[in-house]
């Protein structure tokens, strides 16, 4: 399929040029590696690129990338290779000391709570649509949810309203 | 109380990926490259395979190297695979074929029936009147399923304990024999396998040669057999020459007062006299190979020989199961392999001696001739000598 083909009134050039950084950040959200979530981003990407499944609607493009961007963060975490490599720890900066806190509160949640913190959070989804996403039971999203609400809560010193 | 999305959300925003990495993306999808570039991990990956593969295809050539020329298995395992008596009488009437039958002078080639099947009764036949122990095929087999991984160990001019139907047989001390462990260590897989049988070998001078890998002598090396045929020609002969794997074993007529029975596997073969056997190989081997005085050579006349696989063993013997068996060849790559593989502090390009225990090896090339010599119960000045003659 050419990167010219039209989806849903969007050339595909336009299409990852609107959803890159989501697809970025949920990588690095996951990954806690610059190198790594870049990787995945581009890599997210050039599947789209090839993929021919039609899309139904922007919410569809958007979870197809956001599932493709999760199934693809197991996939490094579950090859032999991640697992024989350290991770480089990045600092990344930021303005203000408490979005530092809270990013790498987050980050330091496993990873199943760092996805549900992250698209519940950041992209505003609900839990249905998350469970959706992520193939996972609503109810299993709750009570992810809830877990990490109560790991974050403890980090956080309970300085957070987590509405 | 401060929301804990807002400032989440707000720390994300704070994060942009590499405006390179967009350009480089976009670029990649505008040229149709939608491939993507292998990472430099699989590309380690794909090397560490093709290296793994190297590595593998490379010992195999110097294990088979090792195992054939510089270490005798301790224990070859008798592979028992036909299930009755008809089955493997079946298999060796089908690969069998007698090709030579002496007619030398001596009381032994009146003994030995003039083919194969014959031979193998012949074998039967004084195995009765030996020993009352021995039994017949038939029961062999039931004896060889109820043992099927005895092995045997059997020391050169000494009885073979072999299973009780032939201790203590008596034997005869002055016949070889040549014995094809193909039958014990292939477990029959390829049925070429099974074109190496047990013959019985007479008295005076005969020799065996081999196409795949000797082990060494009797003295030193445990063997395994599973027939009785093989058992009974291991009592009579007193002493036994082992040949493991795929090895081509072909029988060469004997000189002086010797008959023999020979198989061979279908082949490009010919007959070749000992001075055409010398013209071939540049040399003559009886006359230049300085041996110990007690350790004197199984003479050969003719031979069934393959220009293809040129191997031709001389065997010596000497007092106190002293022997030697040097193998010449004009297929010098393989004895360069062998030299190559060879774990030697005495090594050079053109040759490799190891010492054993009681044996030692020695692979050598001269003169465009590759030699394999195995000395057993020589002392190290008797085996550098014997060396010496062959690179001199």
């Amino acid at each position: 399929m050419s990167a010219d083909t039209l989806i849903l009134g969007m050339t595909k050039q336009e299409i990852v040029e609107k959803y890159f950084d989501t697809v970025y950040r949920l990588a690095l959200s996951q990954t806690k590696n610059k190198a790594d979530a870049e990787d995945i981003t581009q890599d997210v990407f050039l599947r789209f690129v090839q993929n021919s499944k039609p899309f139904s609607s922007h919410e569809h493009i958007k979870a197809w990338l956001i599932r493709v961007t999760v199934n693809r963060t197991r996939s490094l975490f579950t090859s032999s290779w991640h697992k024989k490599t350290e991770a480089l720890t990045e600092e990344i900066p930021f303005d203000s000391p408490e979005k530092s806190d809270v990013y790498y509160a987050v980050l330091d949640l496993p990873q199943k709570y760092r996805a549900v913190i992250h698209l519940f959070y950041y992209e505003d989804m609900s839990v249905a649509e998350i469970g959706n996403v992520l193939k996972r039971n609503e109810s299993t999203v709750k009570s992810q949810l809830h877990r990490a609400r109560e790991l974050l809560k403890s980090k956080l010193k309970g300085e957070y309203d987590f509405v | 109380m401060t929301l804990f999305r807002d400032t989440y959300k707000a720390a994300n925003n704070d994060i942009t990926p590499d405006s390179k990495l967009l350009a480089q993306t976009l670029s990649r999808i505008e040229q149709g490259k939608v491939r993507r570039p292998v990472p430099i991990r699989a590309v380690g990956a794909c090397a560490a395979a093709l290296m793994v593969t190297l590595g593998s295809v490379y010992a195999y050539v110097r294990y088979t190297d090792a195992t054939s020329l510089e270490v005798a298995p301790e224990i070859v395992k008798v592979d028992t695979v036909f299930g009755n008596e008809t089955e493997q009488a079946d298999v060796q009437e089908k690969f069998i074929q007698p090709i030579e039958f002496a007619a030398t002078a001596g009381k032994a080639s009146e003994e030995k029936s003039a083919n194969t099947d014959d031979g193998l009764k012949s074998i039967e036949d004084k195995a009765d009147k030996n020993s009352t122990m021995r039994k017949t095929n038939t029961k062999t087999t039931t004896k060889r399923e109820e043992s099927a991984d005895r092995t045997i160990e059997k020391g050169v001019g000494e009885p073979m304990s072999t299973d009780n139907s032939a201790e203590n047989a008596a034997v005869p001390a002055d016949e070889n024999m040549q014995t094809d462990t193909g039958l014990a260590t292939a477990g029959i897989t390829d049925s070429s396998a099974m074109a190496k049988s047990v013959e019985p070998m007479p008295a005076g001078g005969e020799m065996q040669k081999t196409e795949g890998k000797k082990s060494g002598s009797a003295a030193d090396v445990p063997v395994t057999v599973n027939s009785l045929e093989t058992d009974i020609a291991m009592e009579e002969a007193g002493q036994m020459e082992t040949v493991t794997g795929d090895s081509n074993v072909k029988a060469l007529s004997g000189g002086g007062s010797a008959a023999k029975i020979g198989t061979v596997e279908a082949g490009q073969q010919e007959q070749i006299t000992y001075s055409e056997y010398c013209e071939y190989i540049g040399s003559d081997l009886y006359e230049e190979l300085e041996m110990p005085e007690d350790v004197i050579a199984d003479r050969w006349v003719t031979a069934d020989f393959d220009r293809n696989n040129d191997e031709v063993t001389f065997s010596y013997f000497g007092n106190d199961g002293r022997s030697a068996y040097i193998t010449p060849t004009r297929n010098t790559e393989k004895i360069y392999r062998s030299i190559h593989g060879s774990q030697s502090d005495t090594k050079t390009s053109e040759y490799a001696f190891i010492y054993g225990e009681s044996n030692a090896v020695a692979y050598i090339v001269s003169d465009g001739v590759g030699y394999t010599v195995n000395c057993f119960g020589f002392r190290p000045e008797e085996f550098d000598g014997l060396t010496d003659s062959i690179l001199n």
